[in-house]
């Protein structure tokens, strides 16, 4: 963005979406630290904290993975999706307790560094049951740490985007691996049938969705060039799109999102320029498309940022015949005024 | 060499790699973010705080992106 950074840009949304994720934190940890001193009051203080961490970490973690694809199924978990990015910061915290606690209460008062006790305390590496859990666990956290510290936008346009995308998919490798550390950790410590089978129940949600909305991706058939009827394609009736939403057009290499609002029709490329986000998936606020996944604006009749921004995406022409769509899918140089299409009601 | 050993030299050499990290980070705040990105010049202490964990970790390519602008 042609603007100064800010540690963070606040607005409405995301005070409140900090406000109620801090507060289910506190619910979790006094819930959780409540009833297991209750119900086991042998458990000392660093274990309850070390417990309440880890566990909270690996649920927040969870809603991190499956909010994408859910809200390709379903619009309605879009507001959870948009400021993502405070979750996994936040996320990464808890674990960073989870594992100090954990590297204070087995590793900081003997003769080796602590980093490396985590590691050489158990030797039994060729041993898949006696493997030791705990390496898998601070191979995670260093892991999270990465994605965490280069979260900024800063990061996406000082380490470039390919390394910074690279860097944020290996969220799966922390996955998996977190995944064993707790397995591990579980057959090994603590013999919890319920943390283990919610941990089963965790890993079929989080690889359904993605099979699932791998799937709709899949069926969203593309159209190519017999398509086109005097240089436009079909794109569906007007009523197909709600007010202040879209419809997303495939044409070959093109996806273009077509919005409805104040009665006009626009056209634009569905490629967000912060990070690929799907603009089709966005709505119009305060007359400006806004990207559903961190809030960059565009808008709809140039596809240019509102100023002091200055992003610009393409534009595409829209005509309505009848009560039938259809878009030019030779896109417009980004940032090109393209008049709307007038919705007229008879 | 052992396990032992050999773990103690790699966590030394992260550690090193880190407390470099460290000083970059100092010079590159006080020198000024502005040099390697316009956009981070002259901005808040929130930011430069947040960035801090971010250049210790990252400061090799930072210093590459430097080098690079200065010529
Ligand atoms: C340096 C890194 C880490 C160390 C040293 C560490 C250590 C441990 C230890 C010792 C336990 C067993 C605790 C007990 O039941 O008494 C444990 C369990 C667990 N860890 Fe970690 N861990 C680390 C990182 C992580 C990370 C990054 C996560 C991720 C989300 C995580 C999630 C969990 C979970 C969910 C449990 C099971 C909690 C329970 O026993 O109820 N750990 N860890
Ligand atoms: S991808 Fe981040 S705002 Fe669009």
């Amino acid at each position: 963005m042609g603007l100064k950074y800010q540690a963070v840009t606040w607005n409405r949304h995301k005070k409140i979406y900090d406000g109620v994720l801090l507060v289910g934190i506190a619910l979790y940890l006094g819930l959780f630290i409540g009833l297991s001193s209750y119900f086991q009051p042998e458990i000392n203080a660093p274990t309850l904290i070390i417990r309440s961490t880890g566990t909270l970490a690996l649920l927040l973690l969870h809603l991190i993975l499956v909010i994408g694809p859910l809200s390709r199924l379903d619009k309605r978990f879009l507001p959870i999706l948009y400021n993502r990015r405070h979750l996994g910061v936040t996320m990464f915290l808890i674990a960073l307790i989870h594992g100090g606690f954990s590297i204070l209460q087995f590793h900081a008062f003997g003769d080796l560094n602590p980093i490396v006790s985590v590691i050489v305390s158990n030797t039994h590496y060729g041993n898949l049951m006696r493997f030791p859990f705990q390496s898998l666990g601070l191979l995670a956290l260093i892991i999270l740490f990465l994605m965490a510290a280069s979260s900024h936008d800063f990061w996406l346009h000082n380490l470039g985007p390919v390394v910074w995308k690279g860097l944020h998919m290996m969220v799966y490798l922390a996955y998996a691996v977190i995944v064993l550390h707790v397995m591990l950790g579980v057959v090994q410590i603590e013999h919890s049938p319920w943390l283990l089978a919610s941990l089963g129940c965790g890993m079929i949600l989080v690889i359904s969705v993605h099979v699932l909305s791998g799937v709709l991706i899949l069926k969203q058939h593309k159209l190519g060039s017999e398509a086109l009827k005097e240089g436009y394609v079909q794109a569906g009736n007007i009523d197909q799109i709600a007010e202040n939403r879209a419809k997303l057009l495939t044409y070959e290499d093109q996806s273009i999102a077509i919005f409805k609002y104040e009665n006009m029709l626009s056209a634009v490329n569905n490629e967000c320029k912060h990070q690929h986000g799907p603009l089709s998936e966005g709505k119009i606020v305060d007359g400006c498309i806004t990207c559903p996944w961190h809030g960059y604006q565009y808008i709809p009749k140039n596809g240019t940022s509102p100023p002091p921004f200055e992003e610009k995406i393409a534009t595409y022409k829209v005509k309505l015949i009848g009560d039938q769509i259809w878009v030019d899918p030779r896109p417009n140089p980004p940032g090109t005024l393209v008049s709307p299409c007038q919705i007229n009601l008879s | 060499m052992n396990l032992t050993s050999s773990v103690s030299v790699i966590v030394l050499i992260a550690g090193i790699y880190l407390v470099i990290g460290m000083v970059f980070c100092l010079v590159l705040l006080i020198k000024g973010l502005g040099k390697l990105d316009p956009n981070a010049e002259s901005t808040g202490v929130g930011f430069k705080i947040l960035l801090t964990p971010g250049i210790i970790a990252f400061w090799p390519i930072l210093l590459i992106k430097w080098i690079k602008k200065k010529r």
